[in-house]
């Protein structure tokens, strides 16, 4: 086992940097520090390509006056060098009386994603031996497999978040994604792909029992075949059901992110101003919910050190709530919600989502599938995006279906879904009892920070979301 | 963060470390070994409203190292440059190159031996960046909020605006005896307002970022149009599900033409994971296109004299009057291909290295972009796009976009809640229309495009 944190920075130089980063006045500092031990390895033509290793290690010191912040970080940890990004951070301040020093004490956290051994201690070689594993189920999958590429991703961050409020949190935040792309070929020029994988803050016996390569891989295979052959998607609204589970990343880009209080504080979101208003069909209830075991966009305490909870954002169709960090919550008088994450010690927090999903409804998914005559089935989904200010948000549709008469037929090409937020939240007309979360491979990206999430959602159908096919009927 | 060293004291200490980390890595066992070394100064200030978001400085550094242990391969990379850090770093990436397979197509590529520093005359730093005082980049930031305000009463709240610089000195060395050393600065101001009318909002961003101080668009101009952007799009509708041309402003044209990258990445098309895969040497794009990828552009965002692997670049042809000429490898992907590199490997310290673009853009046509639009019965301008766009392995193209609707030859009105959608060898070959109006923001560019045809998704 390396050093502890406290071993690289001890308690009272952290406590001096705040004195130092609150010298010319200000409200509030906070020190983060930050270490990141990440191993990959990648299979490409049966064979392991590379195999990785690398160490983060830095902190970030952040003042903020009013609601101006002033950043800076260091690579080096000593203390001269740490001194000097506290004294950088310092001068948003200009001028204002110093604060008294500050003594930091830590309370009691959660403990949502225990490991015994992790995953930077796990042998390479096991982590190896999943792609290979893999590998061989995806080929055996169907003769029309022509390449499977492989990945094995993991992450052991340790983060201190101290701040001049007397905060001092640890956090030990493991992650680990198996992933798996097929390409399928049926030697006439018709080449489809599949991706599957799945993880979260697991440890690595996950992969024994609830996640096997050979299921991940063979997934991906069955998704790649099940698509040669895909007829062009239709163009122009539709009656859309999206499967459980991943499609949660509906709910992420079209109320999600314009729920993130940043925005909503400086009237940017279309959703700003709408609290207690419906902006939703009744059968809608969305929540984020940081608390959820082991998964990947889980967190004990939030990167500004505040113990992350679960929060209603929509209740049958109604505003609730945002996501909070601490500037927003001073902005505009309200609590935060441990919602202060940030990407790594380069980067100052902001608002984000955790596990965000809807909740169950009472409709079984054959009773959902059975009530639309003409549409689309989506199964699988790649990524999306939002703009926060008019609402339109896209999602990728990977792999889909064309409905007819309450039955799946054809398969059809990758399309994009768009909507704006609040319409095509008024547009769900059944949910299912059948709720899922996604197998733990999200990531969310705002600003150019990239941070882990997870999404979920049962078996929902929507009346007239706008489809990108090339079908026009 | 101490006393900020010359650049050349800067490339004289990363050398150091370099040096020592590949010996250490040859007498561990590498049988080669190569690193990329950085550090880089950065400054960024984001406003909104007249208060400054975050003001963020920072030096950082960091090196990445690959070895090669009886033909396998091993990465490390490390923030630390202490000898206890250097020391596990290269252990850690032999211990790991005997977990990969053997691969006969691993090892360095065939560069030059000797020094080769970047040449003064590809203009890549500009003194001027390091000494811009912090004032004058936050005024600035607040007058590119100030523009875009008065550039129409209805742009009254920003997401943010700002500005960014830096300056980077990398250095490459490896166990052959190549050593290549390369400084460089970047500015870029960006502005992110919101117009507001009757419950709409609607936002737009406009930004340009460069090299040299001289190049960079005035911050009043990036300001106002920023400002200008955000306001037409008050109103916007979707249209009617149908087939119309589909113009791509300049920004979005290189952002259309780049994202056919993967599918020209010599490693994706020998796995067959690429639509191109059978179309080298073949028509696939309309024959006035040219799709040119230029490393010794002057004062280019992507400039580089040579590739992360130290082999020198050159100017080349992608799609070469619609044809498909080449794709891109590093070295490890030209040996597995057979073909011969072309000099395409990149890397940040943090990276290995694989092949892509320096300074890709369509070039110019003979086309006035204004009379593209005038000339257009009836027509999609897209100004923003949604989502990714592109399957590279099938070829498919589908994305959400913003734009305005063309009758007649005249802008009517704006549009949202659509998407575009296509065969892209299709879309390639029906540009029928290439401005005169290239323009580089950052290390892509592109001139106006209009696709002849492609089915637009609305209402």
């Amino acid at each position: 086992m390396p050093d502890t944190l406290t071993s690289l920075v001890p308690i009272s130089v952290i406590e001096k940097l705040i004195a130092a980063a609150l010298s010319k006045g200000g409200d509030f500092a906070e020190v983060y520090l930050e270490r990141s031990r990440l191993n990959s390895a990648a299979l490409e033509e049966q064979k392991i390509r590379t195999a990785t290793h690398s160490v983060s290690l830095g902190l970030g010191v952040r003042v903020v006056v009013g609601t101006e912040v002033g950043y800076a970080y260091s690579d080096d940890l000593d203390v001269a060098a740490l001194t000097d990004a506290a004294l950088v951070a310092a001068a948003i301040a200009k001028g204002g009386k110093p604060h008294p020093p500050v003594r930091v004490a830590k309370g009691a956290l959660p403990d949502r994603y225990p490991v015994a051994v992790v995953p930077d201690d796990v042998l390479t070689r096991a982590k190896v031996e999943l792609l290979l594993r893999g590998d061989r189920a995806a080929h055996g999958h169907d003769k029309r497999i022509s390449q499977v590429i492989g990945s094995f991703v993991d992450l052991t961050k340790e983060i201190l978040v101290a701040n001049s409020e007397g905060v001092l949190a640890e956090d030990r935040q493991v992650m680990c994604r198996l992933s798996f792309t097929a390409i399928a070929d049926d030697g006439k020029g018709d080449r489809r792909s599949g991706f599957h994988g799945g993880g979260g803050r697991v440890p690595f016996s996950y992969y024994d029992q609830t996640l096997t390569p050979e299921a991940a891989a063979t997934e991906a295979a069955r998704m790649a075949v099940a698509q040669l052959g895909a007829v062009s998607a239709p163009a122009g609204p539709q009656v859309v059901v999206l499967a459980p589970g991943w499609s949660g990343i509906l709910l992420h880009e079209a109320v999600g992110h314009g729920l993130e209080a940043d925005f909503i504080r400086k009237g940017t979101s279309l959703y700003a101003g709408k609290l207690g208003t419906k902006v939703a069909s009744e059968l809608v209830t969305v929540v984020d919910n940081a608390e959820l075991a082991h998964r990947r966009g889980s967190i004990n305490i939030d990167d500004e050190g505040g113990v992350a909870g679960e929060k209603v954002l929509i209740e049958k169709g109604v505003l609730k709530g945002y996501m909070v960090d601490r500037l927003a919550a001073k902005g505009m008088g309200i609590a935060a919600t441990g919602s202060g994450r940030r990407e790594s010690y380069q980067h100052a927090p902001m608002p984000r989502m955790t596990n965000t999903y809807m909740t169950a409804g009472d409709d079984t998914p054959e009773e959902i599938l059975a009530s639309v005559a003409h549409g689309l089935y989506c199964r699988a989904f790649g990524g999306g995006q939002v703009d926060i200010a008019n609402g339109n948000f896209v999602f990728e549709v990977r792999e889909g279906y064309l409905i007819e008469h309450g039955k799946l037929t054809r398969p059809v090409k990758n399309a994009t879904l768009i909507g704006v937020g609040p319409e095509a939240l008024q547009k769900v007309t059944m949910v299912g009892n059948d709720f899922a979360l996604d197998p733990g491979i999200g990531s969310c990206g705002k600003d150019g920070q990239s941070v882990p999430v997870g999404v979920g959602m049962p078996t929902v159908r929507m009346d007239g979301i706008t489809v990108g096919g090339t079908d026009g009927g | 963060m101490a006393v900020e060293e010359g650049a050349a004291q800067v490339v004289g200490s990363l050398l150091t470390v370099g040096e020592r980390v590949v010996g250490l890595a040859r007498k561990r066992g590498a049988d080669a070994a190569d690193l990329l070394a950085s550090r880089s100064t950065d400054f960024e200030v984001k406003v909104a409203e007249g208060e400054i978001v975050t003001l963020t400085q920072a030096i950082t550094k960091g090196l990445g190292l690959r070895v090669f242990v009886g033909g396998r391969l091993g990465f490390c990379t490390t923030s630390d440059f202490g000898d206890d850090s250097l020391e596990h770093a290269v252990n850690k990436a032999i211990e790991l190159a005997r977990e990969s397979a053997v691969d006969e197509h691993n090892g360095l590529a065939p560069a030059a031996v000797g020094r080769r520093d970047a040449s003064p005359e590809l203009e890549l730093y500009d003194p001027s960046i390091p000494a811009l005082p912090a004032e004058t980049k936050i005024t600035w930031a607040h007058e590119l909020e100030r523009a875009a305000r008065a550039a129409d009463p209805r742009v009254t709240r920003f997401r943010d605006s700002g500005v960014a610089s830096g300056e980077a000195v990398s250095v490459l060395v490896t166990s052959a005896g190549v050593v290549r050393t390369m400084q460089s600065t970047g500015i870029s101001l960006w502005c992110n307002p919101i117009a507001v009318h009757d419950g709409e909002l609607q936002t737009e961003v406009w930004f340009d970022s460069r090299t040299h101080l001289a190049d960079l668009e005035a911050v009043e101009s990036v300001g106002k149009t920023a400002g200008r952007r955000a306001a037409r799009m008050l109103g916007a509708k979707p249209v009617k599900t149908q087939r119309v041309p589909v113009i791509f402003e300049p920004a979005q044209a290189a952002g259309l033409l780049s994202g056919m990258l993967p599918a020209i990445d010599g490693d994706m098309v020998h796995k067959r994971a690429s639509f191109l895969a059978d179309a080298l040497g073949t028509g696939i794009a309309n024959p006035g296109l040219s799709l040119i990828d230029d490393p010794l552009l002057q004062r280019g965002v992507g400039s580089a004299p040579f590739d992360a692997e130290g082999l020198p670049t050159q100017r080349r042809a992608i799609i070469d009057h619609g044809r498909l000429t080449t794709f891109l490898y590093d070295s490890y992907t030209a040996r597995k291909t057979g073909n011969a590199p072309t000099a395409s490997a990149r890397r940040s310290w943090a990276s290995l290295p694989c092949a892509g673009p320096f300074n890709l853009h369509v070039a110019a046509g003979p086309d006035d972009p204004e009379a593209i639009v005038r000339r257009s019965e009836r027509a999609l301008i897209v100004t923003r796009g949604l989502g990714r766009g592109l399957n590279t392995v099938s070829g498919e193209y589908s994305r959400g976009a913003n734009g305005l609707w063309v009758e007649h030859g005249e802008v009517v009105h704006p549009v949202q809640e659509v998407t575009i959608a296509g065969e892209f060898l299709t879309m390639l070959k029906g540009i029928d229309r290439i401005g005169a109006d290239l323009e580089f923001r950052g290390a892509a560019g592109a001139p106006t495009l209009r696709v002849a045809e492609m089915m637009v998704s609305g209402s």
